[in-house]
């Protein structure tokens, strides 16, 4: 027999076997799978073994599952809230899967992402799916679009503070809006009711008031949001009567000027006078 | 320098010299009030913060441990928003939930500067969006009815640096 080609022959025998045997389609979608698990456990979130089952750990659940269907489907709870399973399902479509991630007992609200498997599965030469690069945007996009949302959804619905932007108590949300323009503070009231109802509080314009309008008198006892809409409208027909377009900075100066004698204590106007 | 232990809501246990623990006034009061002998490794139990947060956290704490006291907030000056040191701003590269927990943990463990830094760059992600582009950035569900949604609308009116 003639050895010299006889071992070309073997290698290609050995990596069709390898490649019918793996399945590296199937094991690129599973390995991609089990990655997202992990990334949903180290968040809190529990694997069951089904919607009504008892929880089961990832490699038991991707063998039990192995390459049956082309879709993948799980089904997890944030730990504490075993009233509100979560399921997530995979779907591929070409090299692209989708991601998509709903509460059926929260009205079926849904959370999806649209992920490219190439740009993170490394396949080596023998077509066989070998490690993961980019890990650390996949994990990004994952946590933003999915994770973070669904774990911010329920920890919502339990009145619980949860790390997302509604989800802060109101005293931080108070602190962030302060160092923004009343524009972007009027912006964000008009994204969600909680948001709405933390913009509305009487407080918070009494401080942007105090900000943006420091050299005004500050009487007792009013309705700080109109007060200060009132002052704005003020300012904004006096910009307009100094024609416009000059830089704001300048306008400001001017427009407060004649309220500058009016802060000087009376007292002291006597003793000058 | 003597060290405390701090111990994260799952229980990894972090051991860390005591000035820089400080920076926290919850755990600075909790010394104190506890009276803590220098001489004994305390836990400190802090079931509030995770592992990985707490790490970050302590991370902030030992680059800034040098850094003198911050001013008290003037609230009737507009809070700049771009004084983000470069270090500070590379730390807070990380995903949302990362960067909204940091800020919870920064509020309850009480420590100004983090929680400033933190608030400043959520700022910075809402400046000059429009509510939908909010929305968008941090996945925001609009629950507003479509009258709601108008009345809204009216009520913001008077702005026009929207």
């Amino acid at each position: 027999m003639n050895k010299e080609n006889e071992i070309p022959q073997f290698q290609q025998t050995v990596d069709s076997l390898i490649q019918a045997l793996i399945k590296p389609d199937y094991l690129k979608r599973d390995l991609f799978f089990a990655l997202l698990l992990i990334v949903m456990k180290e968040n809190d979130f529990q694997l069951l073994k089904s919607v009504h089952g008892g929880p089961i750990n990832i490699v038991d659940y991707m063998i039990s599952k192995k390459a049956k269907n082309v879709t993948h489907e799980a089904a997890l709870v944030l730990n504490g809230f075993q009233d509100m399973p979560l399921k997530i399902i995979a779907c591929p479509l070409n090299d692209t899967v989708l991601i998509i991630a709903t509460i059926p007992e929260l009205y079926n609200q849904t959370y999806s992402l649209c992920v490219k498997l190439n740009k993170y599965v490394h396949i080596s030469s023998l077509g066989i799916p070998s490690h993961f690069t980019n890990v650390n945007e996949l994990f990004t996009d994952f946590k933003d679009k999915i994770v973070n949302p669904v774990k911010g959804t329920i920890l919502n619905y339990h009145k619980f503070p949860s790390a997302n932007l509604f989800g802060l108590p109101d005293d931080i949300i108070h602190q962030i809006l302060l160092s923004l323009t009343v524009g972007d503070v009027l912006n964000l009231s008009a994204s969600c009711k909680r948001l709405h109802r933390i913009v509305k509080e009487d407080s918070l314009w009494f401080r942007l008031y105090s900000r943006d309008f420091p050299n005004k008198h500050k009487s007792e006892e009013k309705c700080w949001r109109d007060v200060y809409v009132e002052e704005y409208l003020l300012k904004q027909e006096e910009k307009f009567k100094l024609g416009g377009d000059v830089g704001l900075g300048s306008v400001r100066e001017f427009a407060e000027l004649p309220n500058y004698t009016s802060h000087v204590p009376d007292s002291r106007w006597e003793v000058i006078l | 320098m003597p060290n405390i232990k701090l111990q994260s809501s799952d229980n990894e246990v972090f051991p860390v010299d005591i000035e820089i623990a400080k920076c926290s006034v919850t755990i600075k009061t909790m010394l104190e009030d506890l009276g803590v002998d220098d001489e004994e490794e305390e836990v400190v139990p802090l079931p509030n913060v995770n592992s990985a947060i707490l790490k970050k956290v302590i991370q902030w704490a030992t680059y800034h441990k040098d850094d003198p006291p911050l001013p008290e907030d003037d609230e009737n000056k507009e809070k700049r928003t771009d004084d983000i040191s470069s270090w500070d701003a590379d730390f807070l590269k990380v995903d949302q939930g990362t960067l909204f927990e940091l800020i919870l943990a920064a509020n309850y463990l009480d420590i100004k500067g983090l929680l400033d830094v933190t608030c400043k760059t959520v700022a910075n992600m809402i400046k000059g969006k429009s509510p939908e582009e909010i929305r968008k950035t941090f996945n925001i569900k609009n629950d507003f009815t479509a009258a709601e949604e108008d009345q809204v609308r009216k009520e913001n009116e008077w702005c026009e640096e929207k």
